[in-house]
């Protein structure tokens, strides 16, 4: 007998890191394939499994104006994770996730933080960052909400834009490496590239009247670097990791402040650093 | 308020870059990039000096007077202490 849907996960591979998603409503499962089907995969040894859940008294923190919450906190070895519309459970460690999440909610906000925490385990780092790949180099341009991410997204449409809110870069040997991932921000229609590069400017964003950029002591660098990792200074231990991350990245790729007005010269400055 | 013998919190993660430490604060994440000073100080307040003795090899140390020291140290401190990353007094 062939298996059914729900005896299929849906395989996920992002940044060579895989997650199956076990979901038994037949809805939500076509529109995770739907979502993420640029980094679906056939077959895969994953790293996680995620028992998904959908329920209609999924209702957790109430709405109420202003930003989106998302609530984690790490006990025994498990990291909860709560939302609005979605709650559960990571065990990175153990291999095993689960999630409730009412109708109208997706898997985004919970696969965000899983692979927060998979990419550290795996010598790596979400970080909050536009990703652009040209001529098959990596540049990401990173910040905080508001430093100009989308911008620096929306003006390299010439170009392979990976992300324009979040990239995962991974340490492979002596060298980084940028991927892609299906996450977007305030540009959604950019398209979800599946594609990966080898990382060769790392720039922290400052926007300014002209385009400059300058160095950024190493020092900064990991303070800056750390400020834009979400989701995975839970504890000592884990904040301790990621700040060892941040300093085995900038030995590979320095830090520059990029200072850049909104067009697209700054890609002049990059190409004479 | 400061224990008699301060101690950095067992949930403060850092770590020295440059000879500055990077210090990521335990209660609200933030990150600060430390001084010369304040990477010696971090140094010292290991639980076993008091802020007596701490404010005295500074004031060796950097050559400034005695109650700079202890005004630059007690200062300090308290920047720690509100922002969580002292263990408890």
């Amino acid at each position: 007998m062939a298996p059914s849907d729900f005896e299929t996960p849906v395989l996920i591979k992002i940044a060579d890191i895989a997650v199956a998603l076990e979901i038994a409503d037949a809805g939500k499962r076509e529109e995770v394939r739907e979502r993420y089907r640029e980094f679906i995969v056939s077959d895969a040894e994953p790293r996680a499994r995620i028992s998904v859940e959908v329920s209609d008294d999924a209702r957790f923190i109430p709405m109420e104006p202003g930003p989106w919450i998302i609530e984690t906190a790490y006990e025994g070895g498990r990291l909860n994770y709560r939302s609005h519309l979605d709650a559960g459970w990571m065990d990175v460690d153990g291999g095993e996730s689960f999630v409730k999440l009412a109708p109208e909610a997706d898997v985004e906000n919970f696969l965000r933080v899983l692979y927060a925490h998979l990419c550290l385990k795996a010598g790596g780092m979400l970080l909050h960052a536009a990703g652009v790949v040209r001529g098959g180099a990596g540049y990401v341009f990173f910040g905080p909400s508001g430093s100009g991410k989308t911008t620096t997204a929306r003006l390299s449409l010439d170009k392979t834009v990976l992300s324009d809110d979040l990239v995962i870069l991974r340490i492979e040997g002596d060298k980084a490496r940028l991927h892609g991932v299906p996450f977007r921000g305030d540009f959604p229609e950019a398209p979800r590239v599946n594609t990966s590069a080898d990382l060769r400017g790392l720039f922290t964003l400052v926007k300014a009247a002209e385009h400059r950029i300058d160095d950024v002591a190493r020092p900064e660098a990991v303070a800056r670097l750390l400020g834009c990792m979400p989701f995975v200074m839970v504890d000592g231990a884990h904040t301790k990791r990621a700040i060892e991350i941040c300093s085995q990245i900038i030995e590979r790729v320095p830090v520059r402040a990029l200072r850049f007005r909104r067009d697209p010269g700054f890609w002049r400055e990059i190409n004479d650093c | 308020m400061t224990a008699e013998y301060p101690a950095l919190h067992p949930q403060v993660a850092m770590q020295v870059v440059d000879g500055l430490t990077v210090i990521v604060l335990a209660d609200s994440g933030e990150v600060l990039v430390l001084n010369a000073l304040g990477t010696r100080i971090l140094d010292l307040i290991d639980g076993k000096r008091t802020i007596t003795e701490i404010a005295r090899l500074i004031e060796e140390e950097y050559d400034v007077s005695a109650e700079q020291a202890r005004r630059d140290l007690d200062e300090f401190l308290r920047t720690l202490s509100e922002a969580g990353a002292l263990s408890p007094a």
